[in-house]
């Protein structure tokens, strides 16, 4: 059976752009995605790697508004394991005014009652404004950091030079339970596919 | 500030939050007690299984199918598990005609067989594209290659879903739909592991349908009758529709419903007075339950729940 691996965090932490790159780098040349279409049905929809990237991928946040997901398969031994890759909306603590991005959002926190790994990705380089972890972010980590299915993904590791604020992320939180990547780079993408090896 | 009800369902939650009444901590807070948050093992997929299971069990009639769809699944795991063995396998082919009336079922049928799939690993995704000769069909040579080329596509990883098929074959030698046939079985062999197609029609077109293209009746090797709801079966229906919709009949607008149905089907025939009519009866009694109500100066919460045998006209 398809086991379904969600990404979540804020807005503009990189989950779409790590969707793509982590597709690149299993060897992904077409990306069927499956969207929800206006109409209100899901459709699939074949892109190219770089026009998704270009399509799907935006410097101003919450340009994921629905949820969607890309199959990935992973080398297990002769056999391959089949995985469903979700990419969300991101999730802001305030209550949001638009009544479309609240609706984004309501599914992905449907999504992560569903989910049986969850990908949790904080943005490295917006970290030192704050000296603890944003609310939403605490959040999260509390709802399911006991889970074993659960990883936070420490993205943009290319823009955190000094690794100043990888070393106080990993003071706030357990550190065996950080990946420091970089999306953009794939960095860190070995150490992901051997934690989803580990779990499907 | 309002005191948080706790015993809200996930679905309220969910839509409370999408109205921006809760904030997402609120939320979580409340989900988290439902949940009791331990994230899903892939053995709970089996509950999604009987759940789809269950949908089906709801519907009212349709034994044949209910009996189909358990031989069908008890077919494909145990394929399943002989591969795991390195048993020999048959292929799984799920090509399946659809014959029946309109309103009996066909469509919402499908559905759940697209997400049964998808449960059973058979589908990567178990959507339904549902389609007619017009959206396959093109005006000019080499256009419904592409146009029914196009539709397959969308439908890859789910069930395409062909209403009204045997239209296909309706305009002679020279027409075009012999060409999306042509396309449709061509596409049926280069995506066998990721396409399910199911032709659906009247019971008497697609019989002469088959008949007439001899090469389609081997490669739909299933065959699915719907059978013509009793009229005691669509009233079970018109309860069910109303219960959904938190309306219940009175007994005397079920006695009138009955009557319309009755005559319904002696005008013209069971082509008509199926679950579809059912629907469209109970959608116009709502809304003239609600002109009824307008007018009256007390409402109770009764009167709000009732469609009595005058909503029904």
């Amino acid at each position: 059976m398809m086991v379904s691996v969600l990404i979540v965090g804020q807005p503009n932490v990189g989950k779409t752009s790590f969707a793509i790159n982590f597709a690149n780098y299993l060897g992904v040349k077409k990306l069927k995605l499956l969207v929800r279409q206006p109409a209100g049905f899901m459709a699939t929809k074949t892109y190219q790697l770089e026009e998704a990237y270009e399509e799907l991928v935006a410097v101003e946040p919450h340009k994921t508004t629905e949820v969607q997901s890309i199959q990935l398969k992973l080398p297990i031994g002769k056999q391959d394991k089949k995985i469903r890759l979700i990419d969300s909306c991101g999730l802001v603590d305030e209550i949001h005014s638009k009544q479309k991005i609240r609706t984004a959002m309501a599914q992905t926190l449907n999504q992560l009652f569903q989910s049986q790994i969850i990908l949790h990705m904080i943005d490295l380089s917006q970290f030192d404004f704050f000296s603890q972890l944003k609310k939403i972010d605490q959040e999260l980590y509390n709802l399911f950091h006991q889970q074993p299915g659960y990883k936070i993904l420490a993205n943009k590791l290319d823009l955190d030079h000094q690794k100043n604020n990888l070393t106080k992320l990993e003071s706030l939180i357990e550190q065996k339970l950080i990946i420091a990547i970089s999306a953009l780079y794939q960095q860190g993408f070995t150490e992901v596919k051997t934690f989803l090896l580990k779990n499907v | 500030m309002p005191l948080i009800n706790r015993n809200l369902s996930k679905r309220e939650i969910l839509r409370q939050f999408e109205e921006g009444e809760i904030s997402i901590t609120e939320a979580f807070e409340l989900l988290g007690e439902k949940e009791d948050l331990s994230i899903k093992n892939p053995n709970e997929e089996d509950k999604s299984l009987e759940r789809i299971m269950e949908q089906l069990e709801r519907m009212v009639g349709l034994e044949n199918i209910k009996k189909l769809v358990s031989e069908l699944k008890a077919f494909i795991e145990i394929q399943q598990e002989r591969q795991r063995r390195n048993l020999k396998t048959e292929s799984v082919v799920m090509h399946m005609v659809f014959k029946g009336n309109p309103g009996t079922g066909k469509t919402t049928v499908a559905r759940i067989f697209g997400k049964l799939f998808r449960e059973l690993g058979l589908l990567e995704e178990g959507h339904l594209k549902e389609v007619e000769r017009a959206d396959l069909v093109g005006k000019y040579i080499g256009h419904t290659a592409k146009k029914t080329r196009e539709v397959v596509e969308e439908a890859l990883g789910g069930i395409l879903f062909i209403d009204e098929a045997y239209a296909l074959a309706r305009g002679g030698e020279q027409d075009f739909g012999k060409e999306a046939i042509d396309t449709l079985v061509k596409a049926m062999e280069d995506e066998k592991d990721n396409l399910i197609i199911i032709l659906a029609g009247y019971p008497r077109e697609m019989e002469y349908f088959l008949q007439a293209n001899p090469g389609l009746k081997s490669r739909f090797p299933i065959q699915v009758e719907f059978e013509d709801y009793s009229l005691e079966e669509l009233i079970k229906i018109a309860k069910l529709m109303a219960q959904e919709r938190e309306y219940s009949l009175s007994s005397s607008a079920k006695a009138k419903l009955y009557q319309q149905l009755a005559e319904a089907r002696r005008d013209v025939g069971t082509e008509k007075g199926n679950a579809r009519t059912v629907r469209n009866l109970i959608e116009r009694g709502i809304r003239k339950q609600a002109l009824r109500l307008v007018e009256q100066k007390k409402v109770t919460k009764e009167d709000l729940i009732t469609l009595t045998r005058e909503d029904l006209v």
